[in-house]
């Protein structure tokens, strides 16, 4: 049974476009650099949606995207420094994707066939996060390298190449333009799988696993193949930030960086995409304006609105939002009802 | 003789830190089924509320003692203010204790700054062989196995113990029959809290005291809280056992990262083999056993 995806005109659709209305015009109306540092925002958007997919569709609450988005990073850069040249960036945007699933095909393995569900999941892949954060720290001596790339503690490794293609370097706009492609084929296809089989299986598992199970579903299996998706996502996300930033670092392993994604999909509204990147958009832009203002109540208001979005505002503060003008605005329109009227004849 | 003597120093060095530092958390797993993301944190705050006061002269004793009290009373707090909406809410309260646990290192450097003045580990050392063992660490040994034996006789002898086990087993029974299961869980966080605060008042002298020490205490703990299951008592004893039976060999022969790696893969291990963790292991055990014994 296949059902097309159906528009209404609620607050979420608005959203959506809107926001892509902004993304698309906004490298026409401003500079390079600014256009770069946007791209790095859609960058942690993507990130988010590796959680929204796998937290948002399957119910796993994974605290370690970011191991992924570490690996697939540090593989992409050692990959470069030993290849010696720029023009094998997409062969090292691949390897670091294959790497990442690999991983994750390894620990959801470990996870999900031993039975640790729920929030034991957050709790061991957070466990493994802190602990290659730990062993990257110490990896400052010359002797820890691969091939010909030292993996350099804290230092990173520096002078990552950005994307090319044969002989040609992504400009910055070049580069926004295949930032914001991937991030809009990735919502098309988030929204997309919700009226796919493999989204409904995914939806059962969420709301009730047992219950999934007991029906004849793998749903260990499927956990795993989710997860090995969401850490692709991840991967990508962790790849545009080396070629962005031309630098790895230990910073990538770093539990403040595993945080984010998380915070932006549960303060965004994990059930609602448009929610989730609308709110990424404006909180991104807020902490960097705070950081560069050197204020010391970023990492304060970070806590506040986990703490309090958990506790009053459980749809997210977008979600809450557009759940409210939905129910107030949206759903009394004539245009939504109309297939309603249609059928009551 | 001496080799011998120094490796089980070691291992049981390893495993009294484990059991010290897990056990607030595990005793809060174990009735409420939460895990407290900001545990680290509350070791820390226990930590510096020892510093402050054995800096300005206050007797060691009395200052570690001030701190479990210290973070007993700032748990109530935060139970009244949000743990309290947390119950039966596993992944949100991870959010919540997560976001607490930002705000708490974030409150702490921006009021005590980047680091605290230390005071040096007391009590001197005593040598065996061809190594010398600091005292303080071998009282700390001795306190980890004081603690779940105290814990035991809380358990077996006390009102409060027989309610907890009771609230932790059947909890709608116990309140039907009498036991209020709100005050016991408001209880239990607070002595879970001050837990954290004795393990961080008895390590104060052992850390650098910056806002960011509770991570040292961090992962270990999750990882024996989450390997030893449900049991706090049987749960944690036998996951520190096992884990520092791992990890210390490991962090002797090859330094202290290897040995937090090793830890982390035989936890991985272990839950991929044992799910339910000891805990779990020890009930099905015992229920073969008694399966066994019951059809002679």
């Amino acid at each position: 049974m296949k059902r097309s995806m159906t528009f209404k005109f609620n607050s979420e659709t608005i959203a959506t476009v809107v926001l892509f209305i902004f993304l698309i015009v906004y490298p026409f109306v401003s500079s390079e650099y600014r256009a770069l540092n946007m791209a790095s925002f859609i960058a942690q958007m993507i990130f988010a949606s590796s959680v929204l997919l796998i937290w948002g569709y399957c119910g796993i609450f994974s605290f370690g995207q970011t191991i992924f988005y570490g690996f697939a990073g540090y593989t992409y850069a050692i990959l470069l420094k030993n290849l010696g040249s720029a023009a094998y960036t997409p062969l090292a945007m691949v390897a670091g994707i294959v790497v990442a699933v690999i991983v994750a095909l390894v620990l959801g393995y470990f996870m999900f066939y031993g039975g640790i569900n729920d929030m034991f999941v957050g709790l061991v892949t957070m466990c493994v996060t802190m602990t290659l954060n730990t062993f990257m720290a110490q990896t400052a001596n010359e002797k820890w390298r691969i091939g010909s790339a030292a993996l350099g503690g804290y230092n990173g490794i520096n002078q990552v190449p950005m994307l090319t293609i044969g002989a040609h370097k992504l400009s910055g706009f070049e580069f926004y333009a295949f930032v914001l492609i991937s991030f809009a084929a990735i919502f098309f296809a988030l929204k997309k799988i919700s009226t796919t089989r493999a989204g409904y299986t995914m939806i059962a598992v969420r709301d009730n696993r047992h219950r999934t199970q007991l029906l004849g579903y793998n749903t260990q299996l499927i956990q795993v193949i989710v997860f090995a998706a969401g850490a692709a996502i991840a991967a990508f996300a962790g790849i545009l930030y080396s070629a962005w930033g031309n630098y790895v670092g230990i910073k990538m392993f770093d539990l403040q960086t595993a945080t984010i994604p998380v915070m932006l999909v549960a303060a965004g509204g994990k059930r609602n995409p448009a929610a989730v990147f609308a709110f990424s958009l404006l909180y991104l832009n807020l902490s960097q304006r705070m950081s560069v203002a050197g204020n010391q109540y970023a990492l304060i208001l970070q806590g506040l609105l986990m703490i309090v979005v958990m506790l009053f505002l459980p749809d997210g503060i977008f979600g809450t939002l557009f759940r409210f003008l939905d129910k107030h605005i949206f759903d009394k329109l004539k245009i939504n009802n109309r297939n309603r009227e249609r059928s009551a004849e | 003789m001496e080799e011998i003597v120094h490796v089980l120093y070691n291992v049981l060095n390893s495993y009294a830190f484990l059991m010290i530092s897990a056990m607030g958390l595990a005793i809060i797993f174990g009735m409420m089924g939460i895990i407290n993301l900001a545990h680290g944190d509350f070791i820390m705050m226990g930590a510096y509320i020892t510093t402050l006061t054995v800096t300005s002269g206050v007797p060691l004793v009395i200052g570690i003692i001030l701190g479990a009290v210290g973070m007993g009373l700032f748990g109530l707090l935060m139970d009244r203010i949000l743990m309290s909406r947390l119950y039966n809410r596993p992944i949100d309260s991870i959010v919540v204790t997560w976001g607490l646990s930002a705000i708490i290192q974030q409150a702490t450097l921006m009021i005590f700054g980047p680091a605290l003045p230390v005071f040096s580990i007391p009590l001197g050392t005593v040598a065996y062989g061809k190594y010398t063992y600091p005292v303080y660490r071998l009282v700390l040994i001795a306190v980890g196995i004081a603690l779940p034996i105290a814990l035991y006789l809380i358990f077996k002898k006390t009102r409060f113990g027989l309610e907890s086990r009771a609230t932790m087993q059947r909890p709608d029974s116990a309140s039907m029959l009498g036991t209020n299961r709100r005050r016991m869980y408001s209880l239990t966080f607070m002595l879970g809290s001050a837990f954290a605060g004795l393990a961080g008042g008895l390590y104060a002298c052992t850390m650098a005291m910056v806002p960011t020490t509770g991570q040292n205490f961090h992962n270990q703990s999750m990882l024996t809280v989450i390997v030893g299951g449900s049991d706090p008592l049987i749960g944690t004893v036998g996951a520190a056992g096992v884990l520092s039976l791992v990890e210390s060999p490991l962090s002797l022969l090859y330094g202290s990262f290897i040995g937090r790696m090793g830890l982390l893969i035989a936890a991985i291990i272990v839950l991929r083999v044992l799910p339910g963790g000891v805990s779990g292991f020890v009930d099905r055990a015992r229920a073969e056993y008694m399966r066994k014994k019951g059809s002679v």
